[in-house]
């Protein structure tokens, strides 16, 4: 499965820049003795947005767009998994491959991995996108480990959606807002606005500006015009 | 109200929705209800390929939330974008402007964008965490939000 799922990788359009002064072995000489040591050996630098702790390049590489200039570069390597899959899944929710992660996950003992893993997983499952397999595994996690807190806590936060109530009389006021942000889109665009049964009644750029002009928000709609 | 053809009802509100880009940069319109997070009155995009309830900032910070009660400094995904902020839940009331409106209790994500990323848009009710357990549906003829529960499957 490494290798299929690895090779899927490699065959993405993920920043390969073959000779350039950020390649992996530049910046970790260990790598060219694993490279050597295994043909299948994969590296990618990979130009996420989202922030590798403790993994970092020491300087900028070359960009590959006006916006990602100032973006250091992530090294994966597939040879840090140690055979329990977790760096697969850290490879896939760096990139934000969600199906990778989900295939990844798949292949996974998780009744032999820690709390820890688990916890760490939900939160690269997060990160991936995989919001359906962070919550199952996060539920999955609680269960096996009652005692584990934060498991726990992701199990509840989690959770599917809860009714609470269904009995609550309707608010014909929101028409008459609906009726004014139609009408004074132009003149506020941009704006935040105060509404209360469609009279105006403060306007700021932001909500906390609106709020610091009212006594009371309650029942008042506070609105960036659209 | 919406009714199935045995006489069960399949909305218990109704609201009607401003239909309309969400920001400068785009222009395919969204489906923007009127709601309230947590008591407080505001806007709320209907995104059914998005997940949880996805808090605008700006009214995130007038609730007051309790940090302990969240999973902290989570990255999520949203829309390919990799956004940091926390997790927790809260209560989303569906305002009906006939039949009765709806508390939900929810998955919220609070953004806490980047300096580079600006966030200038209302809060979305995605799917996965938010709108998974109601029925819903849209007449674009009165620019009607039906919404219901569950109660009865």
């Amino acid at each position: 499965m490494d290798a299929r799922l690895l090779n899927s990788y490699a065959g993405e359009d993920v920043f390969p820049i073959p000779g350039d002064a950020t390649a992996p072995e530049m910046l970790d000489p260990a790598w060219r003795d694993l490279a050597m040591a295994d043909s299948t050996t994969i590296v990618w630098i990979i130009l996420p947005v989202v922030e590798i702790r403790g993994r970092r390049s020491p300087s900028p590489v070359v960009a590959t767009g006006p916006s990602e200039a100032s973006i250091s570069p992530a090294v994966l390597d597939a040879t840090e998994d140690r055979g329990d899959g977790m760096a697969l899944l850290e490879i896939a929710a760096e990139t934000g491959d969600e199906i990778a992660f989900v295939q990844a996950a798949s292949e996974i003992d998780w009744p032999r991995r820690s709390a820890a893993e688990f916890a760490r997983a939900v939160r690269l499952a997060l990160a991936a996108g995989a919001h359906l397999l962070a919550r199952t595994l996060a539920a999955r996690g609680a269960r096996l480990y009652t005692d584990h807190q934060e498991l726990r806590k992701m199990a509840r936060l989690l959770a599917p959606p809860r009714i609470v109530r269904a009995d609550l009389p309707p608010d014909p006021s929101i028409q008459a807002n609906r009726a004014w942000l139609q009408a004074h889109t132009n003149e506020y665009r941009g704006q935040w606005v105060a509404l209360r049964s469609g009279q105006l009644l403060a306007v700021g750029s932001t909500a906390q500006e609106l709020k610091a002009q009212l006594e009371n928000i309650e029942g008042v709609l506070l609105a960036r015009v659209l | 109200m919406l009714m199935f053809q045995d006489g069960r009802s399949f909305a218990q509100g109704a609201c009607n929705y401003l239909y309309r880009p969400v920001s400068a940069g785009e222009a395919t319109p969204r489906i923007i209800i009127e709601v309230q997070i947590e008591g407080v009155q505001a806007q709320a995009i209907v995104d059914t390929g998005g997940a949880y309830l996805v808090c605008d900032p700006q009214i995130a910070d007038l609730l007051n939330l309790d940090p302990a009660d969240a999973l902290g400094t989570d990255r999520l995904n949203i829309r390919g974008v990799s956004v940091p902020g926390f997790i927790r839940r809260v209560f989303l009331t569906l305002l009906a402007r006939e039949g009765q409106s709806i508390v939900v209790e929810v998955t919220a994500f609070v953004p806490h964008p980047e300096p580079y990323l600006k966030w200038d848009l209302p809060s979305f009710m995605g799917l996965t965490g938010c709108l998974e357990r109601l029925r819903f549906a849209v007449d674009p003829v009165t620019d009607s939000f039906y919404f219901g529960t569950l109660a009865d499957v």
